[in-house]
């Protein structure tokens, strides 16, 4: 800044001055949301181009000036594309489609650093003309997409073919500037560039984020040095922002977190919150359910549910099997999914996935084995405990009716079957022998059980109320026998 | 002759008539006699469904009065009457039961007893060929006076008088049966031998007509057993005729023999066997063409048909894909450490830590064992595999890798140690995606285009890698509509084996001395299996109720048992077998300590209720319509047994106000195809419980258990390392199923089959009917 006053003949101490004021102007809040919206991509594309006859030798600089002028004509001002051969070192793992680490890409280059994007454009001759694939890194957030591919038949066909990719696999991003509660507001990246959308120019391109969209959010944390990391990077686990209102650049977003607090850390000059636009890749994403104190036990036979964000119930999807693994479909009408882990009765984890995006999910959760089984034997005891004391308390009543009307004999019988019934002993004895026979954490489920079921056993189970019944039918029977 | 004017019973007073008014005095007489006789109003009650009561006619100088009584206490109910006209007898007036009435002999004119006024009626409705009314009515004299003059001699005519009009109307069956009766109670009553003779040429004739020798056989063995000289000369023309179509047909066994054709001489031979087997030839003749072509006709209490069901699950299946196909092992037995297999491919060895298991392939000479070890990989490689349609995920849950060592000798490796490796592997032996080796273990192939509603055809495969030259050519397995017309056809040599005898047959057919009954060595389990994709059987209170609704002791002993004891037939409180004996190693599952559900009614009634309401709340929370239990649907396999337990059980469940319907399953079927259905009666096998309570319980099972607990607890099973921990974690499936009522147990039964003493090789207490059927042969000698 300060040269390019001096270039304007801005005298030396006036110069600071004026440093100064800008400074105070841009580093405002207001003027900073704008320099976000107003800045526009800075795109680098390297091409990596086959050495074939059917490539001409000018390939480079045809695309350079090709691609440019579709960014022009088709984004305006959102891009600003550079276009550049690969650098020698890394052409191999591009042919092959491979994706190189992005701290290794930044470290090998750090000139990319200072941009927003990496475009690869690979363009190989297949059996029946050429193919082209492109692939994204988002240098902010380390993220590479999926590679595109597409064949063309022709050379003429090539450069459109490849700006259609690359905007195809060009993912928006955004900034968190506001979070409260379950929603956060966010700003689209050159949002404010964007032509309206009454404008004859603009066109239907996959670069903007619109509401239904889905964000992935991550934390972006520099050191003093204002260097980031490769570990200062990281996306915020098991949460998606779901865009329900978009105007211009603004986006107002649901948060769906498996975490109550999710963005716990502060935005500040060294953290930035951003999202990324998330596109599935994929049909199905594989999900792993892990023993979180021992990642290599899978936990088997846990029950998924699925909710569509804003519906009221939850669909059975199926349980995880013998490697703790689910197969989850993507699905065109909900991308998110919010899955909800039961292991019984017990919820354990609410985990909001797109499915597609991944082909495998691993989800650490709390094994709950263990109380699902003291669960298990506490329920079967209880139930058992209710049919006990269901049938003594109508046959109790039973027995007194025949008494009452002069039927002796089917009292007796009836009292026999009465006594024929678990006793109170009997069944602490049954519980007793559920203790012993189960492991400690089980062990306390069940004596817990057994403490509170102590007053329904004295009182349900008692057995002077079988005495009391047989007084009474002795008495009954003496009577009978007095009158007859 | 008391005058007493309280004898003026009925208020009628007999006038001295004209012939108009003799006709209406006949009348009213005969309306007298008949409300006294009671029979007019037969159409409301028959006569000897009334009050019981004597008739007395006093004599004319007592106006002929007629006078209704009590019956009298005659010595043996006869009337004697005394030559002292002033001697009495004491009668009490049906009118004035209370009061008791000296009459003279001198005035009574006649008594008429209320039991031969039954007899008279009784022999009126055998005049009018109303034989069902004459029977009750004879039937009641008998029962209550068994000493009523004429009343055998009725009994005689109603049979005799029966028999004829069945003969008229041709039911020759029938009537040969009345007829018979009457010759053990009569022998000499006139015209019976005429009947006889008549009625049994004529079902001869309808016999030979329609070709059913055996029974024309049948008859002529009984008219002689029976009917001694009476029909001798009947007999004598009988067997001749019988013995000339036997000769004709012995004579085209000859010929088919000649021309080579093995399989119809022997059919032919048999057949004049069974036409009279005392035909000159035919015995040697059968026996010898058996020798080359032997045939083994089973009597089966469920047909068969191909399933990709597993076979424990059916029990056709269990019985007939044996014949179909061999198993990479398969249970043979049950010894102290648990089950015995075969492995027909090969010879296993487990290592010693449980970790591996070896084959060295069965040598069949040239390349056979490398091809056997190749078609076994492939197929163990198919059940590890998810995205084929046989995977099994415990077995790839155990399957770590393979090895073909030398292209004989097959090495496994497993993840873990496995205590039941064998069991895992009780699948087809090698893969069907190579047709030519798998048909080297097909040792008989189901012939479908014998097209018979009641039979069906197994003929061995001559490329079958172990065939023996004695066993059975073919197997041909009839059905028959009921277990009576198996018993019957086993005993007349119809068929040679009966696959399951109907338990409470097993008695009767033990003491059949012809006959040899065996036990099965593992008792089948019978269950009610809840579709848990419909609210009530998916929700356990419902569950619970319907366990208590049904009287399952009644219906063993009484519908399935008869009555009779039978080993190895009890109550089950889980889904793990009893064991045959309390020291059967097979009842380590088992757990003693549960005792199975008493019957309840009135609590299962409750718990229905309590069930209904949970479904309401539940279903309104999910703002869902509410649930409504319109009728119950049981399905049950085509079998006698299931038939008539399912039949019980409905009628036990009608009892609480529940609707019912039975579902009957087709052939092969272990489970409806649709969720129409709320419960199926499943009989099944349990051979090893570590690895068949997965197959039977688990979620991905045969039941769909959906109780996270229950699958917790067979998921356990899956991680056992120690031998020990065994019997306590399955006690422990036992225990939550029960509580769960995640399928609702019934009985165990321990089946028998029963065979002709000409079926040898037969294992003493198999586990499969046909085990080791390669050893069997017919020796028809015997």
């Amino acid at each position: 800044m300060i040269g390019w006053l001096s270039t304007c003949g801005v005298p030396g101490p006036t110069r600071v001055i004026w440093v100064l004021v800008f400074s105070l102007i841009y580093a405002a809040p207001g003027y900073a949301q704008s320099i976000w919206e107003l800045t526009p991509y800075k795109v680098k594309t390297w091409v990596v181009l086959e050495s074939r006859p059917l490539i001409p030798p000018t390939a480079a600089a045809q695309l350079d000036h090709q691609l440019r002028r579709s960014a022009d004509s088709t984004l305006g001002a959102v891009w600003d594309l550079q276009v550049e051969e690969a650098p020698v070192e890394c052409r191999g793992d591009y042919f092959a489609l491979q994706e190189p680490a992005p701290d290794s890409v930044l470290t090998q280059f750090p000139a990319v650093d200072g941009f927003d994007k990496l475009m690869v454009v690979v363009v190989v001759c297949d059996d029946n003309g050429y193919r082209v694939n492109v692939a994204e890194l988002d240098v902010r957030t380390r993220v590479w997409s999926a590679w595109a591919s597409q064949h063309v038949d022709t050379w003429a066909r090539v450069a459109d073919v490849t700006f259609t990719l690359m905007c195809e696999t060009f993912v928006p991003l955004a900034q968190i500037r506001r979070v409260e509660d379950d929603q956060v507001t966010a700003y689209v990246r050159a949002g404010a560039l964007l032509r309206p959308e009454s404008s004859v120019r603009r066109w239907n391109v996959p670069i903007e984020i619109t509401t239904g969209d889905i964000l992935q959010p991550v934390i972006r944390r520099a050191d003093r040095n204002g260097k980031v990391s490769s570990d200062g990077v990281k996306p915020i686990q098991w949460t998606v922002l779901l865009v329900e209102e978009q105007v211009g650049g603004e986006l107002i977003c649901k948060t769906l977190s498996g975490y109550k607090q999710p963005f716990n850390v502060r935005r500040s000059a060294r953290v930035e919150q951003l999202a990324l636009l998330i596109r599935p890749k994929y049909d199905t994403t594989t999900l792993r359910l892990t023993d979180r104190r021992n990642p290599e036990q899978p936990l088997v036979g846990y029950d998924i549910y699925s909710r569509r964000p804003g519906a009221e119930v939850s669909e059975f999807m199926g349980r995880t099997d013998w490697r703790g693994l689910l197969q989850i479909d993507s699905d065109e009408e909900s991308p998110v999914r919010v899955l909800y882990v039961k292991n019984g009765n017990r919820l354990l984890g609410k985990l909001p996935v797109i499915p597609g995006q991944m082909l495998e999910l691993t989800a650490p959760l709390r094994n709950d084995d263990g109380r699902l089984e003291a669960e298990g034997v506490v329920l079967g005891l209880k139930e058992n405990l209710i049919d006990l004391v269901a049938r003594r308390e109508v046959l109790s009543s039973r027995i007194r009716a025949r008494i009452e009307d002069g039927k002796l004999a089917e009292a007796e019988q009836l009292l026999g079957e009465l006594g024929r019934l678990e006793t109170k002993d009997e069944f602490n004895s049954r519980i007793d022998r559920r203790i012993r026979n189960s492991k400690d954490d089980v062990r306390q489920m069940i004596n817990a059980f057994k403490v509170e079921s102590r007053a329904l056993l004295d009182r349900y189970l008692d057995p002077s109320r079988v005495r009391e019944l047989q007084s009474m039918l002795d008495q009954a029977r003496a009577s009978d026998a007095g009158n007859g | 002759m008391n005058n007493d004017s309280r004898l003026s019973v009925f208020g009628v007073r007999l006038r001295p008539i004209d012939a108009r008014l003799g006709r209406f005095v006949l009348r009213l007489m005969g309306i007298v006699l008949l409300l006294g006789n009671g029979s007019l109003w037969a159409q409301e009650t028959k006569i000897y469904e009334q009050e019981p009561y004597d008739v007395i006619t006093l004599n004319a100088a007592n106006q002929g009065r007629i006078l209704r009584v009590m019956p009298l206490d005659l010595p043996e109910r006869r009337v004697v009457p005394s030559s002292n006209p002033n001697a009495t007898l004491r009668i009490r007036l049906m009118d004035n039961p209370d009061e008791e009435i000296d009459v003279a002999w001198g005035g009574i004119e006649k008594i008429d007893l209320f039991e031969d006024r039954v007899l008279r009626r009784a022999r009126q409705l055998v005049r009018s060929r109303e034989f069902d009314d004459a029977f009750e009515h004879l039937g009641f004299l008998q029962n209550s006076y068994p000493n009523t003059v004429g009343l055998e001699e009725t009994v005689d005519s109603l049979l005799f008088a029966e028999a004829s009009a069945l003969y008229r109307e041709r039911r020759f069956d029938r009537a040969i049966l009345l007829l018979n009766e009457v010759y053990q109670r009569n022998p000499n009553r006139r015209g019976l031998v005429t009947a006889l003779t008549r009625v049994s040429q004529a079902l001869f004739a309808e016999r030979i007509k329609s070709q059913d020798y055996r029974d024309a056989r049948r008859i002529v063995q009984i008219a002689d057993d029976q009917y001694g000289s009476n029909l001798a000369d009947s007999v004598r023309n009988w067997k001749r005729q019988l013995q000339s179509i036997a000769e004709n047909v012995l004579g085209e066994a000859r010929q088919y023999s000649d021309d080579g054709n093995d399989r119809a001489a022997y059919v032919s031979s048999r057949r004049a066997y069974e036409i009279w087997p005392d035909t000159p030839g035919v015995r040697e003749m059968m026996v010898n063409t058996a020798r080359r072509y032997p045939i083994l006709s089973v009597a089966v209490s469920q047909r068969y048909a191909p399933s990709n069901e597993r076979p424990m699950f059916n029990w056709a299946n269990r019985r007939a894909s044996r014949l179909e196909y061999r198993r990479l092992f398969e249970l043979t037995g049950v010894g102290p450490n648990g089950g015995i297999y075969e492995c027909p491919v090969g010879k296993p060895t487990i290592a010693d830590d449980y970790r591996g298991l070896s084959i060295q392939m069965l040598d069949l000479g040239g390349d056979s064992a490398a091809y056997i070890g190749m078609a076994v990989s492939r197929r163990l490689l198919e059940i590890a595999n998810p995205e084929r349609p046989a995977y099994d995920p415990a077995w790839a849950m155990v399957f770590r890798s393979l090895d073909l060592v030398g292209t004989s000798d097959l090495q496994l490796t497993l993840r873990r140690p496995s205590l039941t490796v064998q069991a895992l592997l009780d699948t087809d032996a090698v893969s069907g995606r190579v047709p030519q080796l798998r048909q080297a273990w097909q040792p008989y192939t189901l012939d479908s285009s014998e097209e018979s509603p009641d039979r069906q055809r197994f003929v061995l495969n001559p490329d079958y890698a172990l065939v023996v030259s004695t066993q059975p050519r073919e197997v041909i397995e009839r059905d028959f509509d009921n277990p009576k017309q198996a018993i019957q056809a086993l005993r007349s040599g119809e068929v040679d084996l009966l696959d399951r005898i109907f338990p409470a047959d097993v008695e009767q057919v033990s003491r059949d001395e012809t006959l040899v009954v065996q036990p099965y060595r593992i008792p089948s389990l019978h269950v009610l299996v809840p579709n848990q994709n419909r609210p009530h059987p998916s929700n356990r209170i419902f569950r619970r109720a319907i366990a208590y609704a049904i009287d399952r002791e009644q219906i063993l002993k009484r519908d399935l048992l008869g009555g009779f004891e039978l080993s190895g037939c009890e109550l089950i409180s889980g889904p793990f077998p009893l064991g045959i004996a309390s020291d059967d190693p097979l009842n380590y599952a088992y757990n003693t300590n549960i005792d199975p559900l008493p019957y309840d009614p009135r609590h299962a009634r409750t718990l229905i209720q309590l069930a209904q309401i949970g479904l309401e709340v539940a279903a309104e929370k999910a703002k869902q319509p509410k649930p409504q239990l319109d009728e119950i649907v049981v399905a049950h396999p085509p079998s006698d047994i299931a038939r008539i337990a399912c039949n019980e059980i409905v009628e036990d469940l009608k009892v609480l106000g529940l609707k019912c319907v039975l579902r009957v399953l087709a052939p092969g079927e272990s489970r409806p195809a649709d969720d129409a259905w709320d419960f199926l009666y499943l009989d099944y096998l349990i051979g090893e419980p570590l690895v068949d309570a997965r197959r039977l319980l688990a979620s991905d099972g045969f039941a769909g258990c959906a109780s996270p607990h229950l699958n917790l607890a067979i998921r356990r099973l899956d991680q056992l390392n120690k031998e020990a921990d065994a019997p306590e974690r399955l006690r422990v499936v036992h225990q939550i199923c029960f509580d769960d009522m995640s399928v609702i147990p019934l009985w165990q039964i321990q089946d028998r089959l029963a065979r002709r003493k000409i079926v040898e090789g037969v294992e003493q207490r198999p586990v499969a009917t046909y085990q080791d059927i390669e050893k069997w042969s017919l020796r028809l000698e015997k």
